[in-house]
C-alpha cells in the first residue's frame, strides 16, 4: 500500500491523461521538478548544447588517455636510415604519421597535437577555476560592500583591462621564473578574473536589492552568510556561463601567447607552440604542420561556445522548457 | 564631464602600473646595457645617473610622468623652471618632460625618441585598423539585418554558423591560414608587409608621398594587395561577434509596438526596417562597438605580427623581445589611453545617441 512506484516525468495535462487511461489503477501524486532538474531537461533538449558538449567532453577524453598512449619524448630521434630532413606530408603507409610529420626533427605531427591538447586544455581549465574563485570573491564584495572598496577595486580591474594582456603575461612570467605550464596556467589564473569581477559585481548590485536580501537582514544573518547564502548561489548560472566561455578564450590566449615566443618552453608542444614552429615551415608548403593543431584549437573552441550557449539557456529559469 | 574625471583616476592607475611592471621586468631599465662586457660599472652609473635611475623610485615615476621637473631642487621639483607647476603644457610656462608632455623617453636599441617610433608606426597601424573598421561595420550591419529580417531562413542559419565558426577562430591562425592558401599555395596575394620593397618606397616617407603623386593607381593598388589579408583576418573575428548581436537587438526592435504601428499605417517593408526597426536596434549597438574598438589595436598585435605589417603592435612585439623598454611603455600608455578614450567616447556617443540617457 505505501508502495512508491517509479518516478515518471509527464509533459501536459493531456499526457498525463493518457497515462492514466493506459494504467487506470495508478494512484497519482504529483510533484514538480526542482530547479537543477529543469535545467538539465532543458540543456538536454538544447541540440547545439548536446553537440558542443559532445565536442569539448571528447577532446577532454582524448587529451587525458591519448597522451598515455602516444607520448611525446622531445629527445626520441628518429634512427638515422629514416631521417629525411624535410617534413613528409599525412600518410598511413609505410610510417604511421596521419597529420604529417614536421620539419628538421621529424616528429610526428599526430603526437604533438594529442599532448598539445591535453595540455592546453588542463592549463585553461585550472586557470579558469581559479581565476573565477578570485572574481567571485572579488566582485561579490565589491557588489555587496560598494563604497570606497568598490570604487578601488573596479578602478584596478578597469586599469588592468586597458593594457595589452601581452604586456602584463611578459612581466609575470619573468617576475614568477616564468616557462613551464604551471607558471603560465598561475598568470592566467592571476589576469583572467577581471571580467568575472566585473560581472559578480553587477549581478549582485541588483540582487542586493531583492526583498528576500533585506528579509535576511531585517532576520539578523551576517553579512558573511548573506553573500555566501543568499546572493552567490542565485548569480550562479552567469558565473558558470562566463567560466565555460573562458576556458575558450583561454586556450586562444595561451596559444597566442606561445606562438609569438614568450609563453611556455618551446619545446613543451602546447597548441600555439607547434603552430609557433609551424611558421616557418609555411612558406616551404608544409601546410599539414600548421593545419591540424590549428583545428585541434577551433573545434575545442566551437564545442565551448556551444555549450555556453546551451548553458546559458538552460540556466535561465524565465526560459519555456 | 564627470565622465571625463572619471578617467582620470583610471589612467593614474594605468601609469603607476605600467611604471611598476618595468621596475618588476627582467633586468630592469638598464638590461641591455648590464650584458655588454665592453660598458664598464662606471659607465653604467653615468648612464643611470643620467637617466635618474639612482633617484628613489616615486621620484622617478614623478619625474616620468612630468609632474616633477628633474632639474628641481628640493620642493621645486614641482615647478618648472619658469617657475609655474611643472605638469602645465609648455606653453603656459609647465615642463618639457614626461608623458604628459609626450616625452615618452628614447628607445634603448635604436636611440631614436620613443615619440618618433611610435609617430612612425601609428599611422601604418591606423591604416589597417581603419579600412578594417569600415569593412567590419559594413558586413556586420548587412549580416545582422538580413539575418533578422529573414529569421530562421536559410541564410539566416548559413549567417549563423559562418558567425560560430569564425568566432572560434584563433586570429594569429586564421592568417596563417590565408597565408598558406592565397600567398603560399596560389601565390595571389602577398604574404606580408605593407609595400613591395621591390619599386615602392617606405610608407609615410616622403619618397612615398611623392611616389603616391606620381603613381597614385599603383602605390594604392600595392597598398590594397597588401591589405586584403590582414583586413580580412582582422574582420572575420569581429564581424562575428557583432553581426549576432545586431540580429538580436533587430530581432528585439522589430517585435515593438511602434514596428506594428508603421506596418499598420502601410509603410512599405523596407521603409519599417530601415527607418524605424533599425533606427532603435542601432542604439545597444553604438555602445558595443565604442567597447570593442580597442580590439582593432590589441587584435592588431597578431595580425600584425603574422603578416609582419610594419605597425605598432609588431613593433611592441619587437620592443619586449629586444628589452626595450622606453618603447614598450609608450605604446602600453597610447594604447591604454586608447582604451580609455573609446569607452569614453562610447559613453559619450550613446547618450547623444539616446535622449532617454542623460548623465546629469
Amino acid at each position: 500500500m505505501d508502495e512508491i512506484g517509479k518516478a515518471r516525468v509527464v509533459e501536459t495535462p493531456a499526457d498525463l491523461e493518457d497515462l492514466l487511461a493506459a494504467h487506470p489503477d495508478y494512484d497519482v501524486q504529483l510533484e514538480s521538478l526542482n530547479q537543477r532538474q529543469l535545467a538539465w531537461r532543458r540543456f538536454k533538449r538544447h541540440r547545439m548544447a548536446l553537440l558542443g558538449s559532445t565536442m569539448f567532453l571528447s577532446m577532454v577524453v582524448i587529451g587525458i588517455v591519448g597522451p598515455q598512449i602516444l607520448p611525446f619524448d622531445k629527445n626520441a630521434y628518429l634512427p638515422t636510415n629514416q631521417v629525411v630532413n624535410v617534413g613528409r606530408p599525412p600518410m598511413v603507409i609505410p610510417y604511421f604519421h596521419p597529420f604529417g610529420e614536421t620539419t628538421q626533427l621529424q616528429y610526428d605531427v599526430f603526437t604533438l597535437v594529442i599532448n598539445g591538447i591535453g595540455l592546453s586544455l588542463l592549463i585553461s581549465v585550472g586557470a579558469t577555476v581559479v581565476a573565477t574563485l578570485i572574481g567571485t570573491i572579488v566582485g561579490g564584495l565589491s557588489g555587496y560592500f560598494g563604497g570606497w572598496l568598490d570604487t578601488i577595486l573596479m578602478r584596478i580591474v578597469d586599469a588592468l583591462l586597458a593594457l595589452p594582456l601581452i604586456y602584463l603575461i611578459l612581466v609575470f612570467s619573468e617576475f614568477l621564473g616564468g616557462g613551464n605550464w604551471f607558471t603560465v596556467m598561475l598568470i592566467f589564473a592571476l589576469l583572467g578574473w577581471l571580467q568575472t569581477a566585473r560581472l559578480v559585481r553587477s549581478v549582485i548590485l541588483s540582487l542586493r536589492e531583492e526583498d528576500y536580501v533585506d528579509a535576511a537582514r531585517v532576520a539578523g544573518v551576517s553579512q558573511m552568510r548573506i553573500i555566501f547564502r543568499h546572493l552567490l548561489p542565485n548569480a550562479l548560472s552567469p558565473i558558470i556561463v562566463a567560466a565555460t566561455l573562458s576556458i575558450a578564450a583561454l586556450i586562444t590566449a595561451e596559444a597566442f601567447v606561445s606562438f609569438v615566443g614568450y609563453g611556455i618552453d618551446p619545446s613543451t608542444p602546447t597548441l600555439g607552440n607547434i603552430l609557433s614552429g609551424a611558421q616557418e615551415a609555411i612558406g616551404a608548403g608544409n601546410w599539414w604542420w600548421a593545419v591540424f593543431p590549428g583545428v585541434a584549437i577551433v573545434f575545442i573552441v566551437l564545442g565551448i561556445n556551444f555549450m555556453g550557449d546551451g548553458l546559458q539557456d538552460a540556466l535561465d529559469p524565465r526560459a519555456k522548457i | 564631464m564627470r565622465r571625463l574625471l572619471g578617467a582620470i583616476p583610471t589612467l593614474f592607475f594605468i601609469s603607476i602600473l605600467i611604471y611598476g611592471f618595468v621596475l618588476l621586468s627582467p633586468g630592469g631599465p638598464t638590461a641591455r646595457f648590464s650584458m655588454n662586457p665592453k660598458i664598464t660599472p662606471q659607465a653604467l652609473a653615468a648612464f643611470e645617473h643620467r637617466w635618474g635611475l639612482d633617484q628613489p623610485v616615486p621620484v622617478q615615476y614623478c619625474r616620468w610622468l612630468g609632474v616633477c621637473n628633474p632639474d628641481g631642487q628640493g620642493l621645486g621639483v614641482f615647478l618648472s623652471s619658469s617657475g609655474m607647476p611643472n605638469f602645465l603644457p609648455g606653453i603656459v610656462g609647465g615642463g618639457s618632460n614626461g608623458v604628459l608632455h609626450l616625452d615618452l623617453g628614447v628607445s634603448s636599441s635604436s636611440g631614436v625618441p620613443v615619440s618618433d617610433v611610435i609617430a612612425e608606426r601609428f599611422p601604418r597601424t591606423l591604416v589597417l585598423a581603419g579600412v578594417s573598421l569600415v569593412v567590419w561595420l559594413t558586413l556586420a550591419l548587412i549580416f545582422g539585418v538580413v539575418s533578422a529580417v529573414k529569421r530562421y531562413s536559410k541564410i539566416d542559419s548559413a549567417i549563423t554558423v559562418f558567425n560560430y565558426v569564425a568566432y572560434s577562430f584563433p586570429t594569429f591562425w586564421l592568417g596563417l591560414l590565408l597565408i598558406v592558401i592565397f600567398a603560399a599555395t596560389l601565390g595571389w596575394l602577398p604574404a606580408g608587409g605593407m609595400w613591395d620593397v621591390r619599386n615602392t618606397p617606405i610608407f609615410g616617407s616622403g619618397a612615398y608621398w611623392s611616389y603616391l603623386g606620381q603613381h597614385p593607381v599603383s602605390a594604392l593598388g600595392d597598398l590594397g594587395r597588401h591589405l586584403i589579408l590582414p583586413v580580412a583576418t582582422l574582420v572575420a573575428v569581429s564581424v562575428a561577434g557583432d553581426s549576432r548581436f545586431v540580429r538580436a537587438s533587430m530581432i528585439d526592435a522589430m517585435r515593438q509596438d511602434f514596428v506594428r504601428t508603421a506596418r499598420a499605417k502601410g509603410v512599405p517593408e523596407r521603409g519599417v526596417v530601415f527607418r524605424h526597426a533599425l533606427r532603435n536596434a542601432l542604439l545597444p549597438v553604438v555602445t558595443n562597438i565604442g567597447l570593442e574598438l580597442p580590439f582593432l589595436f590589441t587584435g592588431a598585435i597578431a595580425t600584425e605580427t603574422v603578416f609582419s605589417w610594419p605597425g605598432m603592435g609588431a613593433q611592441f612585439i619587437t620592443s619586449i623581445g629586444q628589452y626595450d623598454y622606453p618603447v614598450v611603455m609608450g605604446i602600453s600608455v597610447i594604447t591604454a589611453v586608447l582604451v580609455v578614450g573609446a569607452n569614453l567616447l562610447a559613453d559619450i556617443v550613446y547618450a547623444i545617441v539616446d535622449p532617454r540617457i542623460s548623465y546629469g
